[in-house]
């Protein structure tokens, strides 16, 4: 396997001839090794038999505490859209690194991995890698052949007993064979030609795809973000007008104003801005070692991946619901709490969706803490911490229940 | 047809899809091997959407026609053996039966004395599946205090064709429905149509269901005798400066501003995980507070509490002695009810035995600490809805990270083929 087909192909300066053999899938538990973008040092194993693997531990604790071997590099750069609500990182050695220790972000112009550029290439016939969307165009195209394939033989079926019946009872029923027999010829003619159309790669010279540019950026959610910066300290989101590193209180500060639309000033804040709210839990699940994404194609806010989108498919779609238990909140005349009442329509449509795409609907409620607590009124010396653990998490699994199989 | 037990009408589902028998058209063939000797669990045959013409096809359909007719032009006859006759009580809303008959009493009705009591759900459930015939009372027997004797005494002679109880009124299930749903809230408890769609649905699949002692509004609450769970919440909410300085105190400096995971030499990767925690974590094994104890809370017309305890059916059952349940049902009407509010969950899960999940992760989350069966009703159509409350904090998924990882080639993003068949038989894309 060569370096561009490794899942570099984005950083990967001198483009090899075509390669020959025929791709073969990256190793991802290689690849996605650390779930965090930060480094660890495993102590060698000790094994008692051989009285040498002590020296071994002995030589890794000496190295590492002399050297260098320190957890964090030095963060990536960012900066922020107010466009589109997101925060953009453009450097391909952080965006890779990004994704591989952690899943965090998405392709500006991929499905979820950053590999427009490594499609691309595929598509110009300069590599053989292939990319996840082009696994799943692949994969609906076999689906509709079967299909169509399935539907041609139960015409043939009918035909065929239209056909018998018809040299036992001559004369009756001619209607049917005539559109059939039609209808299928013209469907075996489109899917041979959209299968020509779909797998003939277009041929660029080599000079022109040297000088091919990756127009991808990685987007970063607000919370994926923040958890980057409080959390880990391996992101520095940039002003891009005054080149100053945003801190975590001014940060938080900016992404709490932009959850709103039109984005509102820190005056008006509340503990339960949408931003806060997302936080909460992104973190809550961050911090338990599950790879949280955002859930806006299965109707959610999130879904939780066991190691990650590489390895498995996600079994929870979180949906977040605001809940206001603390005696302050009684007497007070918010305009969030009066929209917090939701339907049983609403709660249907949502669970069919996941039940349709085999997913456990889980029901976060986050307690809110009281205006009170807020951190919104101090400075730059505000305590994030604790104003974060006034929030409260509950976890309730809704699954519908199929009173014929539950009987026994 | 009412004698036949209804467990054995309905057919074996033996696929675990998302398609239902009641969400599909019935073929009524099946009903023919009813009407002779020998009963048959009927095969499930193709979807057929649109007529082909075929000779073939026209005869499935009407034989499945003459089925169905058949079968419902046949006479149906009340066994005068098994012809349990049961008297209205206006007063209690309830209905009494002097001579139990038949399998049903074994799990349905209270005995006190020389009458087996019905409830309201019980009797209307009866009723519709033809098994009681249920008379309005004698005009004398109105006020029961004074006539009591005279009731009782008249009884003795069951049996005979003269006797009282046989001569009432017939109650027609119109007038069933009328006098047993929705009057009795000052007489035992209130039986609303979402409650009765409920019980019978599940009545109706097999299973065994008993009213909770909850059935009629939340318990009046005990005196509180933890105050410790009491005043927990207040206790942790309002500590007021001393919480203030108690934070500043005792919160690690890495929590003001960040980062949790401070720079260092880390060992694996449990330990930046626990750095990480910041989110208080729900134990799921803490007693929760039943919502009556808890301040501000608006209880009195709650709708979220245990309606129904059900049993599967099980040939050891006892209406005398049930045994825990194994399931709790909370009935709820669609349009008057809004999805449950966190403190609603609480006090409904409070209700709910703890229980321990085991296996697998997945498996562990879904099954939950605690759980319990919302049956959400929408005019009539009753949809079950299990809630648990999943223990996603008891379940550290950090700590199987880094653990029998060596390079599992065959399973990854692409390894789809068990799930790829998902979206069965898409009829728009084959142009059928």
């Amino acid at each position: 396997m060569d370096s561009a087909t490794e899942g570099n192909g984005a950083v990967a300066s001198n483009f090899p001839s075509i390669p020959t053999k025929p791709y073969q899938r990256p190793n991802y538990a290689q690849i996605h090794q650390s779930p965090l973008p930060i480094k660890i040092y495993p102590l060698p194993a000790f094994i008692p038999q051989n009285p040498l693997s002590v020296l071994r531990i002995a030589y890794a604790v000496l190295s590492q505490c002399t050297s260098s071997s320190r957890s964090h590099d030095n963060p990536y750069k960012a900066y922020y859209s107010a466009a589109d609500r997101s925060v953009h990182v453009t450097d391909p050695l952080a965006i890779r690194a990004l994704w591989e220790k952690g899943f965090f972000g998405k392709g500006s112009l991929s499905r979820s991995e950053p590999n427009w550029f490594v499609g691309e290439r595929r598509r110009l016939g300069i590599d053989n890698a292939e990319t996840a969307e082009e696994y799943t165009r692949r994969r609906r195209e076999e689906r509709r052949q079967f299909k169509e394939e399935r539907a041609r033989q139960e015409r043939m079926a009918i035909e065929e007993r239209l056909n018998k019946e018809k040299r036992l009872a001559v004369g009756e029923l001619q209607n049917g064979i005539v559109f059939s027999s039609n209808e299928s010829e013209d469907a075996t003619q489109r899917s041979t030609s959209s299968k020509v159309l779909s797998q003939t790669p277009i041929r660029q010279s080599p000079a022109d795809s040297n000088a091919m540019e990756n127009k991808e950026h990685l987007q970063l959610s607000p919370e994926e973000a923040f958890f980057l910066v409080y959390g880990l300290n391996m992101l520095e989101i940039v002003d891009p007008d005054t080149g100053l590193v945003n801190s975590a209180t001014s940060l938080l500060r900016l992404f709490r104003g932009n959850s709103y639309f039109p984005p509102i000033s820190y005056s008006s804040f509340q503990p339960d801005d949408p931003f806060l709210l997302r936080y909460v839990t992104y973190h809550h699940f961050r911090s338990l070692g599950w790879v949280v994404r955002s859930g806006i194609k299965f109707a959610v806010d999130f879904l939780l991946y066991n190691r990650g989108p590489a390895f498995t498919h996600a079994e929870f779609a979180i949906i977040l619901l605001p809940s206001y238990s603390h005696p302050e909140w009684e007497n007070s005349t918010f305009a969030s709490l009066k929209g917090g009442e939701r339907s049983w329509w609403w709660f249907h449509s949502l669970n069919r969706v996941q039940s349709h795409v085999k997913k456990t609907l889980v029901c976060v409620y986050i307690d809110v803490p009281p205006p009170s607590k807020d951190i919104s009124r101090f400075g730059e010396d505000a305590n994030i911490g604790s104003f974060l653990k006034h929030y409260r998490v509950r976890e309730f699994v809704f699954k519908r229940w199929i009173a014929n199989r539950s009987r026994d | 047809m009412s004698d036949i037990d209804e467990d054995s009408i309905l057919p074996i589902v033996n696929n675990t899809g998302e398609n239902e028998l009641e969400d599909e058209t019935q073929d009524f063939r099946f009903l023919a091997s009813f009407s002779s000797s020998s009963v048959k669990i009927p095969k499930r045959g193709e979807k057929d959407f649109e007529s082909h013409g075929t000779l073939h096809q026209t005869s499935v359909l009407e034989a499945s026609r003459t089925a169905m007719h058949e079968v419902l032009s046949q006479q149906r006859i009340h066994n005068p053996r098994t012809h349990v006759i049961g008297t209205y009580v206006p007063e209690r809303n309830m209905a009494y039966v002097l001579q139990e008959k038949g399998n049903v009493f074994r799990t349905i009705g209270t005995r006190s004395g020389d009458r087996t009591w019905l409830l309201p759900e019980e009797a209307l459930y009866l009723v519709e599946r033809g098994t009681l015939d249920c008379r309005w009372p004698f005009e004398q027997s109105i006020s029961p205090d004074t006539n009591d004797e005279d009731v009782e005494g008249e009884s003795k002679g069951v049996g005979t064709e003269g006797d009282q109880s046989e001569s009432g009124i017939p109650m027609s299930l119109q007038g069933a429905y009328a006098a047993f749903i929705g009057t009795e809230i000052n007489v035992g408890g209130k039986l609303t149509l979402e409650r009765y769609a409920v019980y019978s649905n599940l009545k109706r699949l097999g299973y065994h269901v008993l009213r909770a002692s909850t059935f009629d509004g939340p318990l009046i609450p005990p005196p509180p005798a933890s105050s410790l769970t009491n005043w927990r919440w207040p206790w942790l909410w309002n500590l007021g400066p001393f919480h203030d300085l108690w934070d500043r105190l005792f919160t690690p400096r890495r929590f003001k501003q960040g980062p949790l995971v401070t720079y260092g030499l880390y060992r694996d990767w449990a330990s930046v995980y626990r750095m990480l925690h910041l989110i208080p974590r729900h134990d799921p094994r803490s007693v929760p507070i039943p919502p009556s104890q808890k301040p501000h809370s608006n209880t009195l017309d709650d709708p979220y509490h245990i309606h129904y305890h059900v049993h599967k059916p099980a040939p050891a059952f006892r209406k005398s002695s049930p045994g825990p349940p194994d399931f709790q049902i909370c009935v709820i009407d669609a349009r008057a009810t809004p999805f449950p509010s966190l403190a609603q969950l609480e006090g409904l899960l409070a209700a709910a035995p703890l229980q321990e999940p085991k296996g697998t992760l997945y498996f562990k989350l879904k099954q939950g600490w605690r759980n319990v069966l919302l049956a959400v009703v929408d005019n009539g159509i009753v949809s079950f809805m299990r809630v648990s409350e999943a223990g996603f904090g008891e379940e550290r998924v950090f700590k199987s990270i880094g653990r029998g990882r060596g390079g599992k080639r065959g399973r990854g993003e692409r390894g789809r083929g068990s799930r790829g068949g998902r979206g069965g038989r898409g009829r728009g894309n084959n142009g059928g």
